[in-house]
């Protein structure tokens, strides 16, 4: 009875070393944000930024190896860390808006994965849920500012359809990187994690 | 391929440096907490809280220039809105935009200062004090702990990407980028399973098993309840008046 109960309260050894290991993965991966859009802006001069949306790579690959709690940290924190160590996404307006839509997408992403066991389509759902988000968000920024300052915007910019439709078509190719690229490394890993559990 | 400057002011020496970072972070939340609260009426008030962050900021021996480069990445909002409201001439939008840019102009001088005179270790160790999620502080560190080891690998990948010759065509681009996208993930995934099993041979067990800290000074706490009782008495006023 008392060993029984003992057993209840604390994490036993492998789900020690799964937490650690979603840990090291997290921190890795938010690491990996901050790096790949570096290399990007290196290498492409900085237009490559929005075509390809690197930042969001590492957090949905992340996303789907990780637990929803720490995929959502992870997609809390990789552009905060970004912003406050490169400057880049600006702390302003950009930063909350990546924020939430990295939130979001990570959490979708790692329910998608855990929950139905889908390879290639969480990071096609999440990614479009992101720019669901994209789209709330434009229409809030926008609804919030007086409407002396609604009209001096861009037509582009008052209609929310319209500028997340423009954004997602320029990043197509982002999007083609990332359901090519995130199955790909997920397989990798669990393939790898398997063959390592097995022998 | 990137140098990010992590702690180069932090082993600085001044009587800002010299305070516990657990007393210097919830002194940081009070002071940017107070600035957000003034209301747009009492923009006047932000000047005293400004000189209260740049009297702390020549205390702690801040190079101006480091602080400005770090505040530069506000520009671009702070001059898009200025033209905005100067196409907007209204006294209510400038009095609005004036407490928006203010505010955040010394909350990030609030988070500078509060930045360059901490450790990132001990800031991590103070947030932990402090009771902020275990996982936040937890993946905070890895992911600097670990940026300089990935940067130089992405570093690596990049110098014989360039070397094997120039890649033309946006499908070709497309593929050469996927390929090291995904040989550096699997290669951080594979580092982080290592990094995770070392963690637990070596005693983690949902945390590590951490060193007894010193005590924060009386002093020190004394400074600290300073702190909030002039932001409070300063929010009092600005609220009242």
């Amino acid at each position: 009875m008392g060993g029984e109960s003992a057993e209840k309260t604390g994490p036993t050894v492998a789900e020690e070393v799964a937490y650690a290991r979603e840990l090291s993965l997290g921190g890795l991966f938010i690491a990996l944000g901050i790096v790949i859009p570096i290399a990007f802006h290196a290498f492409g001069g900085g237009k490559l930024g929005s075509v390809f949306l690197p930042m969001y790579l590492p957090v949905l690959a992340c996303a789907m190896l990780v637990s929803p709690p720490i995929a959502a940290a992870v997609g809390l924190l990789t552009p905060v860390l970004s912003s406050a160590l490169t400057g880049m996404p600006p702390v302003l307006p950009t930063l909350p808006m990546m924020v939430a839509e990295l939130v979001v997408m990570a959490t979708l992403a790692s329910l998608l994965r855990r929950r139905l066991k889908l390879h290639a389509l969480p990071a096609v759902v999440a990614r479009l849920s992101g720019r669901v988000v994209m789209g709330l968000r434009a229409w809030l920024l926008v609804s919030a500012l007086p409407l002396g300052m609604q009209e001096s915007l861009p037509a582009i910019m008052r209609t929310p359809l319209t500028y997340v439709g423009a954004a997602t078509v320029s990043a197509i190719p982002g999007l083609i990187l990332q359901i090519v690229a995130v199955p790909a490394v997920v397989a990798i890993v669990e393939r790898r994690r398997a063959g390592g559990s097995g022998s | 391929m990137l140098s990010l400057e992590i702690d180069t002011l932090a082993r600085l020496d001044s009587p800002v440096h010299q305070l516990d970072a657990r007393v210097k972070l919830p002194c940081a939340v009070v002071l940017i907490a107070a600035v957000l609260a003034v209301p747009v009426a009492q923009n006047r008030l932000l000047l005293v809280y400004a000189a209260l962050l740049v009297g702390l900021a020549a205390a702690a021996r801040l190079p101006a220039r480091w602080l400005f480069k770090r505040m530069a990445v506000l520009a671009p909002f702070l001059v898009l809105g200025t033209v905005a409201v100067a196409l907007l001439p209204r006294a209510e939008a400038i009095g609005v935009w004036t407490s928006v840019a203010g505010k955040c102009a010394l909350a990030l001088l609030g988070a500078m200062i509060l930045a360059g005179t901490s450790a990132t270790a001990d800031l991590l160790r103070a947030a932990r004090a402090w009771r902020v999620p275990r996982t936040l502080t937890s993946l905070t560190g890895f992911a600097i702990t670990y940026l300089a080891v990935l940067s130089d690998e992405a570093g690596r990948m990049i110098t014989a990407m360039r070397s094997r010759g120039r890649v033309r065509g946006m499908t070709r681009k497309l593929r050469t980028w996927a390929a090291m996208l995904v040989t550096l993930m699997s290669r951080a995934a594979e580092r982080a399973d290592h990094i995770a099993l070392a963690m637990v041979s070596r005693g983690y067990r949902g945390t590590m098993p951490a060193l007894s800290q010193e005590p924060v000074p009386a002093a020190q706490w004394a400074l600290a309840a300073g702190t909030v009782a002039v932001a409070g008495a300063l929010t009092w006023v600005a609220m009242s008046a």
